[in-house]
């Protein structure tokens, strides 16, 4: 990645604060903390893999991005201008630039309108001129860029496969040629012959168009494939961030390190001869996060220091950041 | 260590549906000895669970089992229920990808297991309790103790698979099934829940099947493989040789169009296997990957290739196999 | 249902396939469910007869037979239900009855979907404050006695028939607005909603094409039910006598007065109080197939 490319999206400081009921009569509301200081850089053409397990709030991530939750705290820009002062109107221009496709490919799709309805809306809401001729030439026409069949446009979800649910979403993201997509667990809910369908499908729309991507997985596998860099996320805090083959060749933190070993790697070879160290016990409960580092809890190098203070992300060469106070230059 | 646990010999299960008969498995022979771990993937709806589902005698109201299934030697198809029950957490346990399904929330999680030991085992509560507090610190749950009593919404998701796997375990079953025990799971929970079941196989001897959708996992865990698809296998070898060397152009698409966390180059496209995933309701008149399969040949389109045996000893449903004979 | 976006086949040469939508799957399972069917066809026939009956009848339903006073049914004369103890011939007011006692039900169940599909859809689709705010009214609206505002409207308006429909309307779309707002809520959390939102779609937009086409269902049924239950809250206002005003006539008074008949003349309960039965019957069997065929995951 050169330096020079423009940066599309510029996350500073991120928070995401839930108040959950505590249950009791009187007793105060928890804050989930599901997001808590995040900051990273899109810049045009890349895709960012933002990997982590359950709860550490990589799907909300993906939504205060959207704009879908308000924030708690901090700035997303985009193109430079902070999104949570523009007016109503400069939202919804901005909002054709940026789109999401989700996990569940049949939840994504309205059950009650046809393929063509679907995939048309985006462009009936910003461009309500457009004839319905031109519509659907142009939806007919995505449709057939994203791998279906033009000729049934006028089919409803239901008659589809996953997969080709997952493809009809992929040209509702499309439709309007946004500069940044939002994936949140896109391909997780895929028949692994499928699953390689869609990552080639996102690569190649990547490259024609230019597009950046935000590729949000608890599989790290297809992360490491599809993604330019990767971002690592533990609940709700970064870990780490880095290029994806850094990251990989030498993880720098050590939940990294733990989240890469517990991966199954398909050859009996390798698994058979592996350490399975992984990493005892299960997640803390994000209502109630331990203090100083996060991760400390499960940390197999943990001292004292660990609990006393936050570490802070510190920059190391080629561009990555860990958050550890035990990592050395 | 070849005693034979399970023998399965021409199964098959068919669904009435409105639409007509579904045939979801169709015609399955393999075997599995004690202490060896079974691998079966597939898509979904490739019959991999209901293969399993039919052999516990879980399946839908629906559906419909001919063949043979023999457990240690005592025929399963066509048990009465009480007879099933029976056999079921004794000589047989399945678990499940969510474990909320098997657990009664209702319940303190010591009751469910003590009530394993009193109704299967006959044991006095008392001891039934010992017993079952020493399995759930087996399987690995720390403060055992502590947690004892306690109900099943406050494990977490890992915990609850823990209890799953220790309630299986009970009556030390000749065979545990698991049905995509760890795909709910965090990676790093997963990595405990897979080496725990090395553990059961290694120091119990216990015969596992691991259905799954991950090869990693099978990699990790398993010595053979059975590959299926649209309600067949399609192949079956040793773990080893599929790995190395896949037979069935199947096998072959589903490692390729897996991306490996340990890949040397990613600007590739990944291989795919292009097309969907068959339609059991309307399976093409020959070999259902037919359409699918970039080596098809006339022959395919009509006949159905049976299970060859390769040179290794391993078996592939293609006529491939034939020509290299 | 959905929003229909008949497009003309657009410079496209190659024949476009023709889907199945969720509705028409439903309507497919209606059809199979006998009751339902049967339903359907006697109600039909009961809305035909009342309403071209009385041009084809020989007796209006206001004139008094003074040879004929509370006579028995008499084929021959004309008077198949006989007549009233003011001569008036029944079968005319029975299907003058089921007229007036049908448009209470529909205009008033039609009030009531209008305001409570609206008013629950964006107090669910809104949610936060507003949805408080709007909820809490729709509560207190509840706790209002059904009675006691029924007559304080008689006793300054007068007897009208559009304050029933008006008094009916006005309670019957709070649980309608309940139940959407709940569904609203599911829905609303669903990702092709989130998907919506994503791409700048407005909130009217949101609820009009994603939110209220997918509440729609459990709403359909409420109004199969409903209909017959403002029917029985009408003939009950009418037994009371607050209802129509003479000599215009509802099921419900048609009933009244045949009850203080019943032993001299029991035909002039009989018919009107059959007709009633037939009608809720048929309007609930409906409302079950329908619920069957919109949600089969149920069966």
């Amino acid at each position: 990645m050169s330096m020079s490319q423009e940066v599309l999206l510029d996350v500073k400081d991120l928070k995401v604060h839930f108040s959950i009921p505590s249950g009791k009569l009187f007793k105060k509301p928890g804050l989930l903390k599901a997001v808590d200081g995040v900051s990273f850089q899109v810049k045009a053409g890349e895709t960012l893999g933002v990997v982590g397990e359950s709860g550490c709030g990589k799907s909300t991530l993906g939504r205060a991005v959207l704009r879908l939750l308000k924030p708690t705290d901090g700035q997303v820009a985009w193109f430079g201008q902070e999104m949570g002062g523009m007016k109503p109107e400069e939202l919804r221009n901005v909002r054709s630039d940026l789109q999401v496709i989700f996990q569940d490919p049949l939840a994504s799709l309205d059950p009650r309108m046809t393929i063509g309805q679907i995939i048309g809306e985006p462009l009936i809401t910003h461009y309500p001129k457009l004839s319905k001729a031109e519509v659907k030439e142009k939806v007919k026409a995505m449709m057939a860029k994203v791998g279906l069949l033009p000729e049934q446009v006028n089919r409803y979800p239901h008659e589809f496969s996953g997969g080709q649910c997952q493809r009809i979403g992929i040209a509702r993201a499309m439709i309007l040629e946004p500069k940044l997509i939002v994936c949140d667990e896109a391909v997780s809910a895929l028949d692994v012959s499928i699953q390689a369908q869609i990552v080639n499908l996102l690569m190649g729309l990547q490259k024609e168009f230019g597009l950046s991507l935000i590729f949000i997985s608890h599989n790290l596998s297809i992360v490491r494939h599809i993604s330019h860099r990767i971002m690592v996320l533990y609940l709700g805090r970064m870990m780490e961030v880095a290029d994806r083959d850094a990251i990989y060749a030498k993880p720098l933190h050590p939940y990294t390190k733990a989240l890469i070993s517990a991966v199954p790697i398909p050859d009996p070879e390798i698994e058979r001869n592996k350490e399975h160290v992984a990493l005892k016990g299960d997640l803390p409960s994000p209502l109630n996060p331990p203090s100083g580092c996060v991760f400390r809890t499960r940390c197999p190098f943990a001292k004292d220091i660990c609990a006393a203070e936050v570490p802070a992300l510190k920059s190391f060469a080629g561009g990555r950041e860990a958050a550890c106070h035990f990592i050395e230059e | 260590m070849s005693d034979i646990i399970l023998e399965v010999k021409d199964l098959s299960v068919t669904f009435s549906t409105p639409e007509g008969p579904v045939n979801a498995v169709n015609n399955m022979n393999f075997t599995i000895k004690a202490g060896e771990a079974l691998g079966v993937v597939g898509e979904s709806g490739s019959g991999k669970s209901q293969t399993f589902l039919a052999i516990m005698g879980l399946l839908a109201s629906n559906g419909k089992t001919t063949g043979s299934a023999k457990l240690l030697g005592r025929e399963l198809i066509g048990l009465s229920a009480d007879e099933l029950n029976k056999i079921r957490g004794q000589s047989m346990s399945m678990i499940f990808q969510d474990p909320m399904t098997s657990l009664n929330p209702y319940l303190k999680v010591s009751k469910q297991l003590t009530e394993v030991l009193v109704l299967h085992k006959g044991m006095g509560e008392q001891a039934a309790r010992a017993e079952a507090l020493s399995m759930l610190e087996k399987v690995g749950i720390p403060e055992a103790k502590k947690r004892f009593d306690m109900y099943p919404h406050e494990f977490s998701g890992g915990m609850r698979q823990r209890v799953m796997i220790a309630m299986a375990l009970l009556c030390e079953p000749a065979l545990l099934i698991a049905d995509e025990p760890t795909t709910a799971l965090d990676v790093t929970i997963q990595a405990q829940i897979l080496d725990l079941m090395r553990k059961l196989k290694s120091e119990f001897n216990t015969a596992i099947v691991m259905i799954t959708h991950d090869l990693g996992v099978v990699a990790g865990l398993c010595d053979t493989l059975n590959v299926m698809y649209a309600g067949r296998i399609v192949e079956r070898s040793s773990v080893d040789e599929v790995f190395s060397a896949p037979r069935h152009p199947y096998s072959q698409g589903l490692l390729a169009s897996t991306p490996r966390l340990d890949e040397k180059t990613h600007d590739n496209e990944l291989v795919t296997i292009p097309g969907q995933p068959p339609n059991l309701q309307r399976l093409p008149q020959g070999c259902a990957f037919a359409p699918r399969c970039a080596h098809v040949k006339d022959r395919c389109l009509c006949e159905r290739p049976p299970l060859f045996e390769t040179p290794s000893g391993s078996h592939s449903a293609c006529y491939r196999e034939e020509e290299v004979a | 249902m959905a929003v229909d976006m008949e497009m003309n086949s657009a410079g496209s040469a190659e024949k476009e396939i023709q889907g199945r939508s969720l509705w028409q799957d439903a309507f497919r399972r209606l059809l199979t469910n006998k009751a339902s069917v049967v339903s359907c066809i006697i109600l039909l026939s009961i809305v035909v007869i009342a309403v071209a009956g009385p041009w084809v009848h020989p007796h209006p339903f206001d004139e008094v037979y003074w040879d004929y006073i509370q006579a028995a049914p008499d084929m021959e004369a004309g008077f198949y239900f006989g007549t009233d103890t003011n001569g008036r011939d029944l079968f005319v007011r029975t299907l003058y009855g089921i007229r007036v006692s049908m448009l209470v039900g529909l205009v008033a169940t039609g009030v009531s979907l209008i305001i409570g599909v609206t008013y629950g859809a964006i107090s669910g689709y809104i949610g936060g404050r507003t949805d408080h705010i709007m909820m809490r009214f729709v509560d207190i609206m509840y706790s209002m006695p059904f009675m006691f505002f029924v007559i304080l409207l008689m006793v300054i308006f007068g007897r009208n028939i559009f304050l029933i429909f008006a008094a009916l309307g006005a309670v019957e779309w709070l649980t309608m607005a309940r139940i959407v707002r709940g569904q609203a809520l599911s829905i609303k959390n669903r990702e092709f909603v989130e998907a919506a939102r994503a791409s700048g779609v407005s909130n009217f937009n949101i609820i009009r094409r994603h939110i209220i086409p997918n509440a729609l269902g459990p709403v359909i049924v409420y109004v199969t039910l409903t209909i017959p239950q403002v029917i029985l809250i009408e003939s009950f206002l009418s037994f009371l006598g607050l209802g129509v005003q003479e000599p215009m006539t509802s099921l419900g008074v048609l009933i009244s007065e045949g009850a203080q008949q019943m032993e001299s003349a029991p035909w002039t309960l009989l018919f009107p109080a059959s007709a009633l039965a037939i009608i809720l019957f048929c309007f609930n069997f409906i409302g079950d197939g329908l619920r069957d065929a919109l949600d089969p995951r149920d069966r």
